[in-house]
């Protein structure tokens, strides 16, 4: 005590926590969002984390209480930094004061600086049993959003193509929290061309997912009924939802699990329904799940030779045109298995089985490089994992096996060199015929299988103000792939360095390089295989003017190469961002110019949005966009978002292909949501 | 089509081969071979003014196995004598199999001004010599630099065959020009990092090199690195007894595999 006296006696740093009222669209939760999506250039749907971010803000941890479990959730804390907080509040004793956050290793200023919205300190013991007063939320939020122009499918000219529904997407959500235990969600969607019908066994929207969700339990910790995903180990075997592979951030290559949640997502695939429980007892946890769902898959009529088959199991969860609608909800799946783990002071170790189960046989693929894709009617995937924080290391490793077919296994080491210097070292080696149908772990490829690679990388923090990050990647691919008609193999390197001189200012240089292999572009039973190389150079930089305004910079230059083929594109935009704070109005807009040759020198970029929705469309070919988004606050309970975005292209008379169509060089859309939440 | 798999390895070899010509021991290879701004008995191999820093003679081995399934390997051996601000050096490297080596032998003058600044010169003589086709030979001379503004800090700058020598044009085989600058900082008493930037006149493009040494304990050392172009990963540990130290290395390229390496040295 007398130690954290004196620290403070010498005038640390006082750390102010902002005031956190706002409850609208939170800057540093945007910022956040798109240092982690801008790595991911997927479609992936990154409401969910958003949401919960938002809501970890407004009910956010003791840092008395809080797990590493929870931590983790916070996706900018490393594992390594999570539990030296942890530990760090073993050997000294509950947190008293916030500043003491600068006393844990790796824990820098800009660090605290993000994690401050997040947590607070508790009261000690005695009110302790009381604790929070249980505050309960209801949240409605509500969708609109479709294309400007008619695009060809919605014309009644392609009876085969033709979209079914109107051209509108409507998605709407219902939350309810009581407290920071019990949760319960509806998420309604139907998307754009799908149809919105009641009667005749249809149900209004396309997709429905709720759930009910209790969590803090003595016994039984966690506790889904409906919709939820499960993350485990280092995600080699089951891990499904949202889930980051390799980006800028070096040490988030290693997956943090976070075992049950909720689902909330409007994802159509890639989760559970059903029943799962986290029954825990003292340090040993079991969860046994089972899940049943229908799934969308395309058929192979039975014959005199064999019965009916699975020919491909569409995820998409689009169903707008005849064919699509023909396969929604065609046969079903049946999951369920258990995992069982054990953790001690940083360090956990657990084990997993579970099968999947069709309703009809998935048949063998045609094509010689699905050679190893599953085939039959039920998967069982076995797994192991560890991990473990010693002193500044962290390490991890997964072993899984699907039953009957191959291993993989994925083994990392992660530490804190120095104060300022930290370094991963990350090997996998997924065989070509292993195969689980809920994993996500770090890959070049398409999932997890058919990969060796070894990953290294390296962060310094020169000073507050400096920070390098540097990884290379080495893979090779044993089997072949899509376009890739042998074994290949490939590299990658990314570095990047930021310089923020002042809180309100930040500059970042970064530069990416790829290099794999790939079939020649000659028509050819077989091809041979051929250099393909891309770099991309990028300049970002935001600065804050006053207190309500930002603006944002970035250039991006990108050069592809195959063989002897030459593509490139550059981009620039001007972002401006108006958030007053407390003021009933805020907004943003981009200006864009992009020009690049084709579809592999096209350049994805993150765009603002609406609030929980965030975009990272391609800009491709050559022309002009722009968006502006809007937000006003009605009253206490009511908010109201309003976006428009427009492309303008040069030189095309239309754009987009088949039943998406359009005839005219602009390609233009609007949304518009309304959030009503009562307390 | 063994032919063309013969010529498609030996184009690989040769690129491989322009990025590593001189071999600095077993510490600065698994460093990433960034040895422009580091300095030990190897610096002789990675730029001469490091041997202006050492304290006391010393000698090193090592040995190489380059690329599996081959018989390639190379043997290096070096000494350096410092004489106050003095310090001559002698290198002696072999690359090749039964039928094909070449050679470098090299003596290096080193200077140092006070504790921050530290010069060189380094005169080689090369030899190429093939199984009846004879040998060839010529003499190159290299220069290098190093400044040291504080006890972390050293920036490096090394140019090796300043002379822009050549063997005979028949001989087939070229001594590139390279120029190599680097910075190494001491981030802690454990912690090392080494970053170079090397161009050459050979074609083979501008290559980034970044290594990193982690001492857990006073004898034992780990460590690792990459070079990007061409694409190389490293990785090696050193133990030092008294005296003597023991270095391991393992460089893997993206193509030609893993080359293993074991070096030794003695400090008088």
């Amino acid at each position: 005590m007398s130690f954290r006296g004196l620290l403070f006696c010498f005038g640390i740093v006082i750390l102010t926590p902002e005031v956190r009222a706002q409850r609208e669209s939170d800057p540093l939760i945007e910022t956040l969002l798109e240092m982690i999506a801008e790595d991911e250039q997927l479609d992936n749907d990154y409401s969910e984390l958003s949401e919960r971010l938002y809501f970890i803000k407004e009910h956010p941890y003791d840092l008395n209480t809080v797990t590493a479990e929870q931590l983790s959730e916070l996706v900018f804390l490393s594992p390594l930094q999570a539990d030296n907080l942890i530990r760090y509040r073993q050997e000294n004793g509950p947190f008293t004061e916030i500043q003491e956050l600068q006393l844990i290793d790796l824990f820098s200023w800009s660090l605290i600086e993000r994690l401050l919205p997040f947590v607070f300190i508790g009261k000690p013991a005695l009110l302790e049993k009381r604790g929070m007063p249980q505050t309960s939320r209801l949240e409605w939020m509500t969708t609109y959003g479709r294309i400007l122009e008619n695009q060809k499918g919605y014309e009644a000219t392609d009876l085969v193509r033709h979209y079914e529904g109107a051209s509108y997407r409507l998605v709407s959500r219902l939350r309810y929290y009581s407290g920071n235990r019990i949760s319960a969600g509806l998420t309604m969607e139907k998307d754009a061309g799908e149809r919105f019908s009641f009667g005749n066994g249809k149900y209004g929207f396309d997709f429905y997912s709720a759930n009910v969700f209790v969590r803090g339990g003595r016994t039984v910790r966690k506790l889904a009924i409906g919709d939820y995903s499960l993350q485990f180990g280092q995600g080699v075997a089951l891990w499904s939802g949202l889930g980051f592979g390799k980006g800028a951030s070096i040490s988030g290559i290693a997956k943090v699990q976070s075992g049950l949640k909720p689902y909330s997502s409007t994802n159509e695939s890639g989760f559970f329904r059903g029943l799962a429980v986290t029954i825990g007892l003292r340090k040993t946890e079991f969860t046994p799940f089972v899940s049943f769902k229908r799934i969308d898959a395309a058929m192979v009529a039975a014959d005199s030779l064999q019965s009916a088959t699975i020919s491909s199991i569409g995820t998409s969860g689009l169903h707008r045109t005849v064919s699509e609608l023909s396969k929604r909800g065609s046969e079903s799946q049946l999951v369920y298995g258990s995992v069982l783990q054990y953790e001690n002071r940083g360090f956990r170790v657990g084990t997993l089985l579970y099968q999947t189960r069709f309703s009809k046989p998935v048949q063998e693929s045609e094509t010689l490089y699905r050679k190893f894709d599953f085939v039959g009617s039920a998967l069982t995937n076995g797994s192991l994992y560890y991990n473990y924080t010693w002193k500044n290391t962290y390490s991890f490793a997964e072993l899984s096996h699907s039953f009957g077919s191959g291993l993989a296994v994925i083994g990392g080491l992660m530490g804190s060199l120095s104060k300022q210097v930290s370094a991963i070292v990350l090997y996998r080696n997924y065989q070509q015929d292993y195969y689980s149908f809920f994993s996500q772990s770090v890959a070049e490829g398409s999932g997890v299988y058919n990969e060796r690679g070894l990953y290294s990388g390296l962060h310094i923090r020169m000073n507050s103000r400096m920070e390098w990050s540097f990884y290379t990647d080495l893979f090779k691919f044993p089997w072949m792939r899509y376009r890739v008609d042998g074994p290949s193999l490939g590299k990658e390197i990314l570095t990047q360095a930021i310089w923020s001189p002042n809180r309100e200012t930040r500059l970042a240089l970064r530069f990416r390089s790829v290099f794999k292999q790939q079939n020649d572009d000659i028509e050819n039973a077989v091809n041979y295989l051929v250099p393909v190389e891309k770099e991309n150079y990028r300049i970002d930089l935001s600065y804050k003017i006053g207190r309500t305004w930002t603006l944002r910079n970035r250039a991006e230059l990108v050069r592809f190469q195959k063989d002897a083929e030459r593509e490139s594109g550059m981009m620039l935009y001007q972002d401006i961002i108006y958030k007053p704070l407390g003021g009933r109005f805020g907004g943003n807009c981009r200006f864009a110019l992009f020009d690049t040759d084709g579809f592999d020198s096209r350049l994805y970029a993150f765009e603002n949005d609406v609030l929980y929705s965030y975009a990272i469309p391609a800009y491709q070919d050559s022309g002009v966009r722009y968006y502006l988004n809007g937000r006003y606050r009605v009253g206490k309970s009511i908010d109201l978002w309003l976006r428009y975005a427009v492309t303008v292209y040069n030189g095309k008379d239309e754009i987009g292909s088949g039943p998406d169509l359009i005839s005219g060089r602009s390609k233009s859309d609007i949304k518009f949501q309304v959030r009503y939440v009562i307390k | 089509m063994k032919v063309r798999q013969l010529s498609f390895f030996l184009i690989l070899l040769t690129e491989a081969l322009n990025g590593q010509d001189t071999n600095p021991g077993s510490r600065l290879t698994s460093m990433g071979n960034t040895g422009a701004a580091l300095q030990d008995v190897w610096s002789i191999q990675s730029n001469p003014a490091g041997i202006a820093s050492l304290a006391a003679p010393a000698v090193g081995v090592t040995y190489q196995k380059n690329y599996p399934g081959t018989s390639l390997s190379t043997e290096a051996a070096v000494v350096v004598y410092p004489l106050k601000n003095h310090a001559f050096g002698l290198s002696f490297q072999s690359f090749g199999f039964s039928a094909y080596k070449e050679l470098r032998i090299g003596f290096a003058y080193a200077r140092k001004f006070g504790e921050a600044v530290y010069t060189a010169l380094d005169f080689n003589y090369h030899q190429l010599s093939i199984t009846s086709y004879g040998s060839t030979g010529t003499f190159s001379l290299d220069a290098g630099l190093q400044y040291k503004p504080s006890k972390e800090l050293i920036i490096g700058v090394h140019v090796s065959n300043l002379s822009n020598s050549s063997y005979d044009q028949g001989a087939g085989a070229v001594i590139p020009v390279k120029l190599a600058v680097g910075a190494s900082y001491h981030f802690s008493k454990e912690l090392l990092l080494s970053t170079s930037v090397v161009a050459g006149n050979d074609d083979s493009g501008g290559d980034f090199r970044a290594g990193m040494e982690y001492c857990l304990l006073t004898q034992l050392a780990f460590r690792a690195g990459v070079g990007v172009h061409p694409f190389n990963q490293y990785a090696g540990l050193g133990y030092a007894f008294k005296q003597v130290s023991v270095d391991l290395a393992v460089s893997n390229h993206l193509v030609l595999g893993y080359n293993p390496q074991i070096s030794l040295a003695y400090v008088f």
